[in-house]
């Protein structure tokens, strides 16, 4: 009985509800929505976050300034912020994203703090000796050994925007994959959920080994 | 050519003086050794010359005043970025892309021509300080730091990179400060030896080597030399 209810439904009837989501493009459609918002906040958090990152982790005053603060929106609660940015901004698309970022920066900035404080001296020193330009030596000689912390940054980064993106949406939008799965459970309809869930789990799946896997292995290619 | 003066009044690290009055002037193309006991300050010396330290008292003059000499430093650890190849390496410490003839050379002359598109990681020491002396000769320095590149090789090696680097340094001449504290290395290559102390660090006798690198092909000769500054300066007995 409890086999094909409507709570715990066959993996036949769910592949069933995500093949005709799709026909319809409603799948499409809100997983669409939901991953240009990630990618919005997504190419907002990195490049500031890492940015900021590399500022404290070089520049001691600042980190010591900034510290505590940091400590304090890391533990923020997600919903607070999304809340406040809704309350505050109003229920529009740059709330959303807004809110999105304010979660994912202070992790980005930590992870990346981390990296260059961890810089190797002796290598700085060899580029400062040769008259290395700044760029040169962001280039050569920072940026290689950022980029684990920064792939670190990212695959975290990914996880935790996709969690708090459909918070967001269910709060405030009215499309994309969190306004979505909100109605689901309105209509108790766990076929669905979990359709959607299979989508969202297939594209994680598919970065990773389209995008992240192979920028992996072409930047340790120079490792024993 | 490129003349060094320095008046080193004092470099402090928070827990103690490294060196205090320390003058030495090296007339240009000159190669003057300096010898002296780990840790007595003889890094330190090349990082306040190479302008990486600049926190000390007293002057440190390269040259004319307001020129500024090309300085290649060779360190005690090559040094050498591993995410690029051994080409990629050299090339980076020259402007822009011009990448002179010379370099295959420098390469086939140090035996590295087969290895330079790999990573130096795949190196053997020996090989990553060939590459980082490649890398300080590719730029045309007019004084070369160099501190004691030839740790911890074995001995034909260490000999063989110490003849290309001799024969690099009289086809172009150049100031060098080279530190060691190996005697024998230092009376093969230098044209003056200065002797350190420690705890600060100070000049305590300089030697002028008499001998023409032509006649100190001639093993015993060196021994013999360095036999004799034994009985001379039996202060040095440390160092000899």
């Amino acid at each position: 009985m409890i086999l094909s209810s409507t709570s715990l439904p066959l993996p036949a009837t769910v592949a069933g509800v995500f093949w005709q989501a799709c026909l319809t493009g409603q799948l499409p459609y809100h997983l669409g929505i939901t991953l240009l918002r990630l990618i919005a906040s997504f190419a907002i958090a990195m490049p500031l976050g890492c940015a900021i990152g590399i500022l404290l982790g070089r520049n001691k005053k600042l980190d010591a300034f900034f510290d505590n603060w940091l400590i304090l929106f890391l533990n923020v609660p997600a919903l607070v912020t999304i809340i406040l940015c809704y309350v505050w901004f109003g229920l529009i698309e740059a709330a959303a994203i807004f809110a999105v970022v304010a979660n994912k920066l202070p992790n980005v900035i930590i992870t990346i703090r981390e990296g260059s404080r961890a810089l190797d001296q002796d290598l700085l020193d060899m580029a400062r000796s040769y008259h290395f330009s700044k760029r040169k030596t962001l280039v050569h000689v920072i940026w290689p050994q950022l980029y684990p912390f920064v792939m670190a940054a990212t695959r975290s980064g990914l996880a935790l925007i996709w969690k708090i993106i459909l918070v967001v949406e269910l709060l405030g939008r009215s499309n994309g994959m969190g306004y979505q799965l909100h109605l689901f459970f309105q209509l108790f309809d766990v076929a669905s959920i979990l359709a959607y869930t299979i989508a969202f789990v297939a594209i994680i799946q598919l970065l990773e080994m389209a995008l992240l896997k192979p920028l992996d292995i072409q930047a340790r290619r120079w490792r024993r | 050519m490129t003349t060094i003066n320095i008046n080193i009044r004092n470099k402090r690290y928070p827990q103690a003086t490294v060196i205090s009055d320390f003058r030495l002037a090296l007339n240009a193309g000159e190669f003057v050794c300096l010898l002296g006991p780990s840790g007595c300050g003889k890094t330190t010396l090349l990082n306040c010359l190479s302008g990486l330290d600049t926190s000390y008292e007293g002057e440190v003059l390269l040259g004319e005043k307001h020129t500024h000499p090309k300085i290649g430093y060779i360190f005690q650890n090559p040094r050498l970025l591993p995410w690029r190849t051994v080409r990629e390496n050299i090339q980076l410490v020259l402007d822009q892309q011009q990448t002179p003839d010379s370099l295959d050379a420098l390469l086939d002359a140090m035996h590295l021509l087969e290895v330079q598109h790999q990573y130096p990681e795949r190196l053997s020491l020996g090989m990553s300080r060939r590459v980082a002396i490649i890398r300080a000769f590719a730029i045309n320095p007019d004084i070369l730091l160099m501190d004691e590149p030839f740790v911890s090789l074995d001995a034909p090696t260490a000999r063989q990179v110490r003849e290309l680097l001799l024969q690099l340094w009289q086809q172009r001449p150049h100031t060098v400060l080279f530190v060691t504290h190996d005697l024998r290395e230092a009376i093969a290559m230098a044209d003056r030896l200065v002797f350190l102390s420690a705890n600060p660090m100070q000049v305590v006798c300089e030697v002028r080597i008499p001998y023409s690198r032509a006649q100190r092909q001639d093993e015993t000769l060196l021994e013999d030399f360095r036999m004799q500054l034994k009985s001379k300066y039996p202060e040095l007995k440390d160092l000899l």
